[in-house]
């Protein structure tokens, strides 16, 4: 059997810090590249430009990112990134992760600002408590009530503040 | 010198004290904060610093005084119940309770779960107490040192503070030190101070750059939300109901562990970063060498719930020092403290005492009017303990995700303070789950612009003879200091690679 192939899960930790590592690498590229195109103002040139510390930083962020990465390709993170995938995907914390964030993005991206927070607020918790299935219909719609009267009038209120 | 400044503090006490104890809402704020905080921290999950991250967002529509009693009253409340979940569930209410179940559990097991409240209670009661009052003898000391150093040491100890929390906040210092980075090059977004020069500044909104609020709602409570909503697993709790009180006789018989692990704990919060997550191992461990019942450690032991509670609790004390002298947090509730101390236009640094006399004594008071109030309350609702911990995270943690909206909206009244706020909670779990620390990113982004302003402001200052920096005798010892922890963090590391 590849070695590939079967579970192993020392291996799917490799996997993910590689690919965790590669992100931080690219991020540092992208920092060091951005810094470098900053401009030189004052006499004193390159160390008293806005992108110096920026520079430095991510040149140390890159080196110590290349660390994790060369640790992680060398516990054969690169074979097993396949299994890894199978795994978070199949995996039902990380469905439930996912879903999460979504029912946020879907109240912080696509509602708010929208329509009205009030209503917002009310669709956020009435999807979540739904999906999380914290009771039958009647506990469901009470605690949809009273988790949007206090974060959407009852706070607000309160502290006299506009909401989004 | 001017000694003058040392006493200041301790001179302005009784009448800070008094003008807090004669304000209503002040006594009500850390009354409500304290019970606040216990349920909190009861709750699995439920951090002191999600729930003062939840909270900052509205904290700064009220008066200074009454937004920062609220969060230190949430800290000090968190804290001291973070012992009854370790105890009841044998699971931490709170990181700073995790040594707390290796003696705790064993002893509800063993039918004693009033003795251990007790002990929990007591122990970090005059824990908090005595590292407050440690905090208030030296810092004044630490102040007027902190006053002679230039823009160049102001540098070094941010990195020295950089340093330290990267290496030990976590399991792998080289996590730690990325964290750390990344949150410095997150401070380096938005105008800056010398040039005014928007760096990164692609849109408008980046131009100004990340709020420190939504960023510390994201990293400590919208991360803290998914991890605990992604589980699925219920716990069992220990004990049935009555009252607790605090224990004197404990206290008396202890006194010499509860003082040991008071200074171990004031030490350690010291250390930038690290706080009291790592305070209550040192304090256990220690008890556990020097006491004659070594073996009864792990098995039952009061001994090492009150050793692990006091450090716990005494902490905050040294935190306080960094975080007021330098504005570098000593630990993820003090950066709290650190923003919400600059969103009502305080400047944490060396000037603080001088620009404004008596708020030192007036943080300390509130730390020790706290602790009497969560132990006031404690007593009052220790009857309900197996209530609130049966209480749905299902239901409690949706309703904080949309206060954390709500908390980072106040923060400045735009779409992208919300969005940066979920950016940072997808990205802070994210690290979280690859064991990468977090509050050294958020130090990093605490303190990222200060030290990029003094660093090259010191570069201007002595752009003539750069070797001159390192002839200034505070900045040398610092240098060396820097360098030396760097060495000794890789060596570490390397050694514990080794088989």
């Amino acid at each position: 059997m590849p070695p590939e192939s079967r579970d192993d899960p020392a291996g799917r930790e490799a996997a993910a810090e590689l690919l965790l590592g590669l992100f931080i690498t690219v991020f540092a590229l992208f920092v060091i590249e951005e810094s470098a195109r900053m401009p030189r103002l004052g006499h004193l040139g390159l160390v008293m430009s806005p992108g110096f510390v920026p520079l430095f930083t991510g040149t140390v962020l890159l080196l110590l990112s290349l660390v994790i990465d060369l640790r992680a390709f060398r516990r054969g993170g690169h074979r097993h990134l396949g299994q890894w995938l199978g795994q978070v995907l199949g995996d039902d914390e990380s469905r439930r992760f996912l879903i999460i964030v979504g029912l946020m993005s879907l109240y912080v991206v696509g509602l708010l600002g929208r329509i009205p927070f009030l209503a917002a607020t009310l669709v956020f918790h009435l999807l979540i408590f739904i999906y999380l299935k914290i009771g039958g219909p009647f506990k469901i719609g009470f605690y949809t009530a009273l988790a949007t009267f206090l974060v959407a009038y009852l706070l607000p209120g309160l502290f006299e503040m506009p909401v989004p | 010198m001017d000694w003058s400044l040392v006493a200041q503090e301790w001179r302005l006490l009784p009448s800070v004290a008094l003008q807090i104890v004669t304000n209503p809402l002040l006594m009500a704020t850390v009354a409500l904060g304290g019970i606040v905080g216990m349920i909190v921290g009861m709750l699995p999950g439920i951090s002191a610093v999600m729930a003062m991250s939840l909270l900052i967002g509205f904290a700064f529509r009220v008066p200074a005084d009454i937004g920062l009693g609220l969060l230190i009253a949430i800290y000090v409340g968190a804290m001291a119940a973070g012992g009854v979940t370790a105890i009841m569930v044998n699971i931490p209410g709170t990181p700073a309770a995790a040594a707390t179940c290796v003696d705790g559990f064993p002893m509800a097991k063993l039918g004693r779960v009033k003795e251990a409240i007790e002990a929990s209670f007591s122990a970090s009661f005059v824990g908090e107490m005595l590292g407050e009052l440690t905090t208030l003898l030296l810092l004044p000391f630490i102040a007027l040192i902190a006053l002679k150093l230039g823009d160049w040491e102001i540098f070094l100890v941010a990195m020295v503070g950089i340093t330290l929390a990267g290496g030990l906040s976590g399991k792998n210092p080289l996590k730690g030190w990325i964290s750390a980075l990344i949150g410095l090059v997150i401070a380096m977004v938005g105008m800056e101070d010398i040039w005014a020069y928007p760096r990164f500044g692609y849109t408008p909104e980046l131009q100004r750059g990340f709020a420190f609020v939504p960023a510390l709602i994201g990293l400590f409570g919208l991360a803290e939300v998914f991890s605990v909503l992604r589980q699925k697993e219920p716990y069992q709790i220990l004990g049935q109901g009555g009252w607790v009180t605090l224990n004197p006789r404990l206290v008396g018989r202890y006194i010499v562990t509860i003082l040991r692990s008071v200074l171990v704990a004031v030490g350690i919060g010291i250390v930038p970063g690290v706080g009291e997550s790592a305070a209550c191992w040192v304090g256990y461990d220690l008890a556990r060498r020097t006491s004659k019942r070594k073996e009864c450690f792990g098995q039952g032991e009061v001994e090492g719930v009150i050793a692990a509670e006091a450090a716990n609790s005494a902490t905050s004390g040294g935190a306080l020092i960094p975080s007021l002298v330098f504005g570098i947090p000593g630990s993820g509730p003090t950066a709290l403290l650190i923003a919400a101390m600059f969103m009502y236009g305080i400047r944490p640094g060396p000037m603080l005492m001088i620009e404004r006399p008596g708020f030192v004594a007036e943080i300390v008071l509130l730390f020790w009017l706290s602790a009497i109030f969560t132990r006031a309350g404690a007593i009052l609702i220790s009857p309900s303990f197996i209530r609130i911990l049966s209480s749905p995270r299902e239901i409690l943690l949706p309703i904080a995700a949309a206060l954390g909206v709500l908390g980072a909206w106040a923060a400045g009244f735009t779409h992208f303070d919300v969005y940066c706020m979920l950016g940072f909670g997808v990205f802070g779990f994210l690290l979280r789950q690859r064991n990468f620390p977090l509050a050294p990113m958020v130090l990093g982004i605490l303190v990222g612009g200060f030290a990029d302003t003094s660093l090259r402001r010191a570069l201007l200052t002595y752009s003539a003879d750069v070797a001159s920096m390192f002839k200034r005798p505070i900045g040398l010892i610092l240098f060396i200091f820097l360098i030396l922890t760097i060495v000794s963090q890789i060596r570490a590391m390397r050694r514990s690679r080794r088989p």
